[in-house]
């Protein structure tokens, strides 16, 4: 386990050193007007003396101990990304938690009521909910509840902006809904492979009730599988946390961090394509740590739940 | 009967029907001509229209008709996702397939896999589209489908890589081996039937993943193609100007409450793409599960 939370770490040093090098990219233009000021062409070349001059730049002030600057209101980057970063984990906490409780149930429920009437609950809504993009979910609950309020039945929620809890519920739901349906199509495939395994067939033959077969051999086994996709999950939480909290207007990390990243539409200068580097440097910094921590607990519980893993010596 | 692979295929057959017939119907307009306003029984209105006998499924605020809309996009929109698709996956093809054979383009893809999962595909393709040779590129559109394409190369690589490792552990496998074939024939023979399914099938279900991240996209404002208008003072702003159907949803924010019609039409459109595609990579998954059981 040593190794692999000591190769974790060294990747995430190479990937953010990459993300930074490619941040610090130059990205002076210069425009070329005509007679009346009007736009007729941009040109952008890159040099390495450029490149190197950017890098220097950035890492001056965080030498002389000013860490990545300050924004128009003299606030340091670092304190308002983790500001912003904490409301955010309101959502991405509880919604990880959510989608892997709720996710394995589903699978299990599922995988219990393969055969019969119940698979249109169990199997065929799973696939429903794979294939169905969340956001149809999303305007469909967002729809169905401003009917509701025009109506007068439930009224005085207040779905946008950050702060109110009703909105963290919300966004948590709608942040929850995929990962919960992909992890429930991994536990079911985990569970059937089981199945058919000899150390079942054994336990089955030695009397175990089927309660103690899933709950205890089945599920302990199959996690193996569900580990590899602790990534996947924190990251289609991070895309996905991206277009909530821009579509509710939620103020967390990840609206701030695509304020900065995004370049302005509007184009009248060599600087205009400028970004803060700074800032986003701060807010980079918490993504990439979020993702590394969510690497290392998935490293540390494999260690403790996997039965092979616990009894053996890698 | 394989159902999945019926009403796929129905499906498919449909938003074919759409995009090549669709601009031959009489109900669209291929003009795709603006309207300001509207007299109807004395009174004025203006965009965004709901749905009426002139515009089934509405117009947007610029008066367009929302089925022209979607069927003057459809060709422009599969073509993309298709690009996006095929790219990915012909290079994630020599990358995975290469890496069972050489430890030089195992060890590449292992680092392009890792350098992308310590960030959201979305963030880093955001990134890209800001850069200035990307923003006044001509070719604008073709990076764009090539940096979507590349984020996600790592993923389907380590996919196909997985896929020949565990054909390789199998018992038939070392029979081959045994039996003294050829590398040609052991790949021929013994990993490309497993493969292929692989291949096909996931090749299918990420064009629908792709459609739904360049919705995402579009949501935040990040459009594939640019064309610059000036604006007064000097400069210029970057507007969309293309009618791939994820553009449709650059007003969500707007829409969702006072042109629904708009909202569910596009969502629509895409989650029948989607499906489309699922249905028919679980099909074919299906399909050749079915001929393998009864063969053997």
């Amino acid at each position: 386990m040593g190794t692999r939370i000591l190769k974790l770490l060294l990747q995430w040093v190479a990937a953010f050193s990459v993300l930074m090098l490619l941040l610090l990219l130059p990205r002076e233009v210069e425009i070329e007007s005509g007679p009346s000021g009007e736009f007729e062409a941009a040109h952008y070349h890159y040099s390495i003396g450029a490149h190197v001059e950017s890098i220097k730049e950035f890492f001056t002030p965080l030498m002389n101990g000013e860490g990545f600057g300050t924004d128009s209101y003299n606030r340091p980057f670092i304190s308002h990304a983790w500001d912003m970063m904490q409301r955010s984990l309101w959502l991405i906490i509880p919604a990880f938690f959510i989608s892997i409780f709720t996710g394995v149930a589903k699978g299990v429920f599922d995988f219990k009521t393969r055969h019969g009437k119940r698979k249109l609950a169990g199997l065929q809504a799973t696939w429903v909910g794979l294939s169905v993009p969340d956001l149809v979910f999303i305007i469909f609950i967002q729809m169905a509840l401003m009917y509701l309020n025009m109506k007068g039945i439930i009224t005085g929620l207040s779905l946008y902006g950050a702060g109110n809890p009703e909105a963290v519920v919300l966004n948590v739901i709608y942040l929850s809904i995929f990962p919960m349906f992909y992890l429930a199509n991994i536990t079911y495939s985990a569970l059937s492979d089981e199945n058919g395994a000899d150390y079942i067939r054994t336990a089955r033959a030695k009397g175990s009730s089927s309660f103690k077969l899933l709950y205890i051999h089945m599920l302990r086994n199959g996690l193996a599988k569900l580990f590899v996709h602790t990534n996947t999950i924190v990251l289609y939480l991070l895309s996905n946390l991206f277009v909530i909290e821009y579509f509710t207007n939620y103020r967390g990390a990840a609206y701030y961090f695509k304020e900065y990243i995004a370049v302005s539409n509007v184009i009248n200068g060599p600087d205009s394509l400028l970004l803060n580097t700074g800032a986003i440097a701060a807010f980079a910094f918490f993504f990439t740590i979020l993702i590394l921590l969510a690497g290392l607990v998935s490293q540390v519980a494999r260690g403790f739940l996997l039965p092979h893993e616990r009894g053996g010596n890698g | 009967m394989n159902k999945h692979l019926t009403i796929g295929g129905l499906m498919l057959a449909f938003l074919l029907f759409l995009t090549f017939i669709g601009p031959l119907l009489p109900v669209i307009d291929n003009s795709i001509s603006q309207e300001g306003m509207r007299f109807s029984g004395g009174e004025i209105e203006v965009p965004p229209f709901p749905p009426s006998a002139e515009d089934p499924l509405g117009s947007d605020r610029e008066g367009r008709d929302i089925l022209s809309l979607i069927v003057a996009g459809a060709e422009e929109t599969l073509l993309v996702i298709l690009a996006i698709v095929v790219i990915r996956f012909a290079v994630s093809a020599v990358l995975g397939i290469g890496s069972y054979y050489s430890k030089t383009i195992r060890a590449v893809l292992s680092i392009w896999s890792q350098l992308f999962s310590f960030m959201p595909s979305i963030f880093i393709v955001i990134f890209f589209a800001g850069l200035p040779f990307v923003v006044f590129s001509e070719h604008r559109q073709i990076w764009m489908v090539v940096i979507i394409a590349a984020v996600e190369v790592g993923r389907t690589g380590d996919m196909i890589k997985t896929s020949m490792e565990y054909s390789a552990k199998k018992t038939f496998f070392e029979a081959g081996i045994v039996s003294g074939c050829s590398q040609w024939t052991l790949f021929k023979n013994y990993f490309w039937p497993d493969l292929r399914l692989t291949i096909v099938t996931n090749f299918i279900s990420d064009m629908g993943r792709t459609l739904f991240l360049i919705a995402q996209f579009a949501i935040i404002g990040v459009y594939l193609q640019n064309a610059f208008w000036s604006i007064r003072g000097g400069g210029v702003e970057a507007v969309n100007d293309s009618f791939i159907w994820p553009t449709l949803l650059q007003n969500i924010h707007h829409d969702v409450f006072t042109a629904e019609w708009v909202v569910l039409s596009t969502v629509g459109i895409i989650t029948f793409t989607m499906l489309t595609f699922y249905l028919l990579s679980s099909g074919i998954r299906r399909y050749y599960q079915d001929k393998y059981h009864q063969s053997s």
